[in-house]
């Protein structure tokens, strides 16, 4: 088997995942699909230094895509011309939330303002640190816990009403 | 200080990312404020619910066909260059190898041109053993003066040293005089290329037509090194005897 075949052996198991993980950070499919593009040539020309074999690629080429995502969001974010002051409007807590069905969440994600939702999936997908976050998109540790704050106010909202319909409709 | 200052911390709080301080400060104040335990135990459960949720949504995934497709196509020529990236890795052991049998070896100039004849790591061995000798790689591209000439009924046949790869011998050689007014096919330009042991199969050739040229490239089946060669113009007719083919190297001592 060559080094081709054994990266299309381990690449194509992660495609989907791979193709999804993109869809969140970015935001839309079209993106997504150019991320993973690009997230597979890299990964192509850099496999034959992937230590630790089968196991290890999907961690590493999930790295790959993240940085490449990253890279996507810090250029698109630099053409945005004002920062919006963020959203910090009070919320009253309420501390039992049902665990909603995946879609449901990513449906409830999807409609965040990309900034937001791109610190949740980060955060909550890709588990990174709020540190590496800030690097990662280049902005501050305090923009970053700010905007992971009013999304998950607003996400909690959303989250909570979807469920309220559910039940409703039972 | 404020609960608002506070729970902007909680999430970093909830995942252990604070000052080891800071984590103890937010954990005092959670103690003794119920608004801001609440807000923390909900700050808890939205998380559990968006890492589950998301990421089974992302192992539900399946990649769109159109995108893997356009993925191999992308890929495709770069699994043909692999080959040759990876080339650099191996041509030093391939060097060292040759070094130690060469330091065994006469220093006679057949043995110079042989090395030199070695892809890639014949020039560098070729100088390192022989200092002072010239090695030139050929260029298709730029044929450079022709090692073999000859003329008949007013055509005339300049041919350029043949250049051997691993899958092909190359030649280039330039019809000057009549042939230009022919307005003949392809086929007439073709040369038959001759070795010891017949004719070499032919495969393809490209044609660049100027004011006062023709210039063909053509494609053989490979031959060995070192063997007399004969390029024949049988249509026209013209034949020359070029030099035998070498690994795209040649040498001037």
């Amino acid at each position: 088997m060559t080094s081709e075949d054994r990266f299309f052996a381990l690449f194509k198991p992660e495609a989907g995942r791979l193709y999804r993980t993109a869809w969140a950070i970015l935001g839309n499919e079209a993106d997504a699909g150019d991320a993973v593009q690009e997230t597979t040539i890299r990964a192509f020309r850099a496999f034959d230094q992937l230590k630790g074999g089968a196991t290890a690629f999907p961690a590493w080429v999930r790295r790959i895509l993240v940085n490449t995502c990253t890279q996507i969001l810090r250029k698109r974010m630099r053409v945005v011309p004002v920062e919006r002051p963020e959203d910090l409007a009070e919320e009253r807590a309420t501390p039992d939330v049902d665990i909603p069905l995946g879609s449901e969440v990513w449906e409830a994600v999807r409609q965040l303002d990309e900034r937001y939702r791109a610190v949740v999936v980060l955060r909550f997908l890709n588990d990174m640190q709020l540190e590496d976050i800030a690097n990662a998109l280049d902005i501050p540790l305090g923009t970053v816990k700010s905007r992971l704050h009013t999304a998950l106010k607003q996400l909690k909202g959303m989250l909570q009403s979807d469920q309220g319909e559910r039940r409703g409709a039972v | 200080m404020q609960c608002e200052d506070f729970q902007l911390d909680l999430t970093a709080y909830l995942h252990g990312d604070l000052p080891p301080d800071r984590q103890r400060e937010v954990e005092h104040h959670l103690s003794t404020c119920q608004a801001c335990s609440e807000e923390a135990a909900a700050m808890r459960d939205i998380g559990k619910a968006l890492s589950r949720g998301l990421k089974d949504w992302v192992d539900e995934g399946v990649c769109p066909p159109e995108l893997l497709t356009r993925i191999e196509v992308t890929l495709r020529p770069m699994r043909r260059r692999a080959w040759w990236q990876s080339w650099p890795a191996y041509a030093g052991a391939v060097a060292a190898v040759f070094l130690v049998l060469l330091v065994v070896a006469s220093r006679s100039t057949d043995l110079s041109q042989q090395i030199a004849s070695i892809p890639l790591v014949g020039g560098l061995a070729t100088n390192l053993l022989y200092p002072g000798t010239d090695v030139e790689v050929l260029n298709l591209t730029e044929p450079g003066e022709p090692v073999a000439s000859t003329e008949h009924d007013g055509v005339r046949l300049d041919a350029y040293a043949p250049a051997l790869g691993t899958n092909a011998v190359r030649i280039q050689y330039a019809l000057r005089g009549a042939v230009l007014d022919s307005q003949a096919g392809r086929n007439r330009y073709q040369a038959v290329l001759s070795g010891p042991n017949g004719t070499i199969k032919f495969r393809h050739l490209t044609i660049e037509r100027t004011d006062d040229e023709v210039l063909v490239s053509a494609e053989y089946e490979p031959v060995l090194p070192g063997r007399a060669l004969t390029l024949t113009l049988s249509n026209l007719p013209v034949q020359v005897p070029v030099p035998p083919a070498v690994w795209q190297v040649t040498i001037n001592p």
